[in-house]
């Protein structure tokens, strides 16, 4: 009896020590990690389809919250089936925080299937107690085809390449020769000829700031007579138009860039403001700015 | 006669040189009862601001440093034991204060941060078995460090959401720089003291609660919240959550309190459009490419914002 709890007790004490020695391990392994918040850590392929023996891009994207000089070491991911030829580092200070881009350059070894592991970096998270924490990105898949064969297209197609080519350079030619042949008209001296005077035209073609302006002095005319919200509303967008407003402008903006000598615009277009925005209760005495506004600026 | 939020305003730009758009935006806060998160690098006044507005509306003011050792009852209060009369009293904390200035809030664990967020709410602290309302006014403004994020606790989206207006207080210009070195270098300026009372602030918030709101503005404010969970899908990649209907409510509700600032009985599209950037900027949860592409959080706040036209 006795000898058997001695027995349990060594067995106990034993798996107490190695439980003290297992997290004595994880402790010092944590203490020489960098303290570092990884916010994005991402893997990507320039393309998932490629030749074997063809090489191409793979960019492993990290970012920190830290500013950091030298980045620590990203533990690159496993490859099958692939040939990493190079490994290119780049760190970048961001706005906030630090980016590192490593660029692999792989190859496909052979037809079928390859892969790369996911890359991942150890590290302390002050975010979250100093505990210590794997970050890991996205693994990679890539189908690797057999090398593309040369297709032996025959002589007619040389024949038509050939004949393509002419085509294009004949009417490239042809293109020059009418250039040349119509500057050289327009460079003849011309003739002094009593041309008859210009047809005035309309002004309602060739003057839409006048346009604009009978749109406000009409919207202007139907608030005189009915003096309702709907109607100022009517009365300020021609307003604002006829200021040269953009859609998404408010007035101050509007304000900003007119000609702070135009008083009586300025005027207008803030009676009419208040006009639209203002309580029920003075409703009328802002239409009655508004009209007086309106009449100085048409006038 | 009671003072008017012009004369505060006035008697603030007496102590503080030029940042007028982030003075107005306090005092917007203020009338409109809600908490500013001050977010700028350090040494550009945000703590006199603060200190500023504290005194000359004659409240208290109390400022607590945040650090990673503080504890809820270091800003609450606790109950201690008084071995004389054999009894527990309750010593208050100082968030029982009508000016908080909350320094460097994200340097302070979770718990810390909790526990003064959930008092900005509530608006009361229990300590033991009883609750104790905080004075009115009450407001908290929280300062950031945006440039210093060694060893800090990021605020969650919730908890930000508690603040009304996050404002940016960026560098001065050359002129106002120089103003600063020769108004503060001969001598301390002292801040304006009592330039209005607890009472004005008080009159400014009920005022501001009737300042008109058009239909049409209503429409244009849901819309502009609106338009940050409905992304065109070119800003798609950058945001991952828009704000929330209380953004909404906020936006009404600071709308009201400029409007009230400027003098007018009445919401314009320019108050709505002004403080959209203050009210929706913390609200926004943006998406890591935003920081590894060095994409400026403020240029997509504002081109969300004139994706919608004003009424």
């Amino acid at each position: 009896m006795v000898r058997r709890s001695a027995g349990r007790a060594v067995v106990a004490l034993a798996f107490a020590v190695g439980c003290i020695a297992s997290l004595r391990a994880t402790v010092v392994r944590a203490d020489g990690l960098p303290t570092l918040h990884v916010t994005a850590l991402a893997m990507r392929a320039e393309r998932t389809r490629a030749a074997a023996g063809a090489a191409f891009h793979v960019t492993i994207l990290v970012h920190v919250d830290e500013r950091v000089e030298t980045f620590p070491t990203i533990n690159l991911p496993d490859a099958t089936n692939l040939d990493i030829l190079g490994v290119e580092r780049r760190t970048t200070r961001a706005r906030v925080g630090t980016d590192h881009i490593e660029v692999l350059t792989v190859a496909g070894i052979a037809p079928g299937k390859a892969s790369l592991t996911p890359a991942y970096v150890d590290a302390r998270d002050p975010r979250r107690g100093m505990h210590p924490f794997r970050f890991s990105s996205n693994p990679l898949l890539f189908a690797i085809e057999g090398e593309p064969s040369r297709v032996d297209r025959g002589p007619w197609y040389t024949f038509f390449v050939l004949k393509l080519l002419g085509g294009v350079f004949a009417i490239a030619t042809l293109g020059v020769v009418v250039t040349l042949l119509i500057r050289r008209a327009r460079n003849r001296p011309r003739s002094f000829v009593t041309l008859p005077p210009a047809r005035p035209i309309p002004a309602s073609d060739v003057s839409p700031p006048l346009a604009r302006l009978a749109a406000v002095r009409t919207a202007l005319g139907r608030l005189h007579v009915s003096r309702s919200r709907e109607d100022a509303v009517v009365y300020r967008a021609a307003l604002f138009a006829h200021a040269g407003a953009r859609k998404d402008e408010t007035l101050a903006a509007l304000l900003r860039r007119l000609e702070p000598t135009n008083l009586t615009l300025r005027a207008a277009l803030r009676a009419a403001e208040r006009a639209v925005f203002v309580e029920g209760a003075n409703v009328q005495n802002a239409i009655d700015d508004a009209l007086a506004t309106g009449q100085a600026l048409i006038a | 006669m009671s003072a008017r939020p012009q004369a505060l305003r006035a008697a603030l730009q007496r102590t503080i040189v030029g940042q007028g758009a982030v003075l107005d935006q306090m005092l917007v806060g203020l009338i409109a009862n809600g908490h500013i998160l001050l977010e700028g690098p350090p040494g550009v006044a945000k703590t006199l601001a603060a200190r500023s507005l504290a005194v000359a509306v004659g409240g208290t003011f109390r400022r607590v440093q945040f650090t990673p050792d503080l504890l809820p009852s270091d800003i609450v209060g606790t109950r201690v034991y008084d071995q004389r009369s054999g009894e527990f009293t309750t010593v208050l904390g100082p968030i029982f204060a009508n000016i908080v200035l909350a320094d460097e809030i994200n340097r302070a664990p979770a718990k810390v941060q909790s526990a003064l967020l959930e008092g900005m709410q509530e608006r009361q602290a229990t300590i033991g078995a009883q609750s104790h309302a905080f004075p009115d006014p009450f407001v908290v403004i929280g300062t950031m460090n945006p440039l210093d994020d060694d060893g800090t606790y990021s605020l969650p989206l919730a908890q930000r959401d508690r603040f009304a207006l996050n404002v940016y207080v960026d560098y001065p210009t050359r002129e106002e720089e120089l103003a600063i070195v020769d108004r503060f270098g001969a001598a301390d300026v002292d801040a304006v003291i009592d330039a209005v009372s607890l009472d004005d602030v008080r009159l400014w918030r009920e005022e501001a609660r009737a300042v008109h709101l058009e239909p049409r503005l209503r429409e244009y404010i849901v819309d502009v919240v609106r338009a940050t969970r409905n992304l065109p899908p070119d800003l798609l990649r950058y945001i991952d959550r828009g704000a929330s209907p209380r953004a909404a409510l906020t936006l009404a509700q600071t709308a009201r309190a400029k409007a009230l600032l400027d003098g007018r009985t009445y919401v314009v599209p320019d108050d709505v459009r002004e403080l959209a950037f203050a009210v929706l900027r913390h609200r926004v949860a943006f998406s890591y490419r935003v920081v590894s592409e060095g994409i400026e959080p403020l240029e997509l706040i504002a081109s969300i914002v004139r994706s919608v036209d004003p009424p």
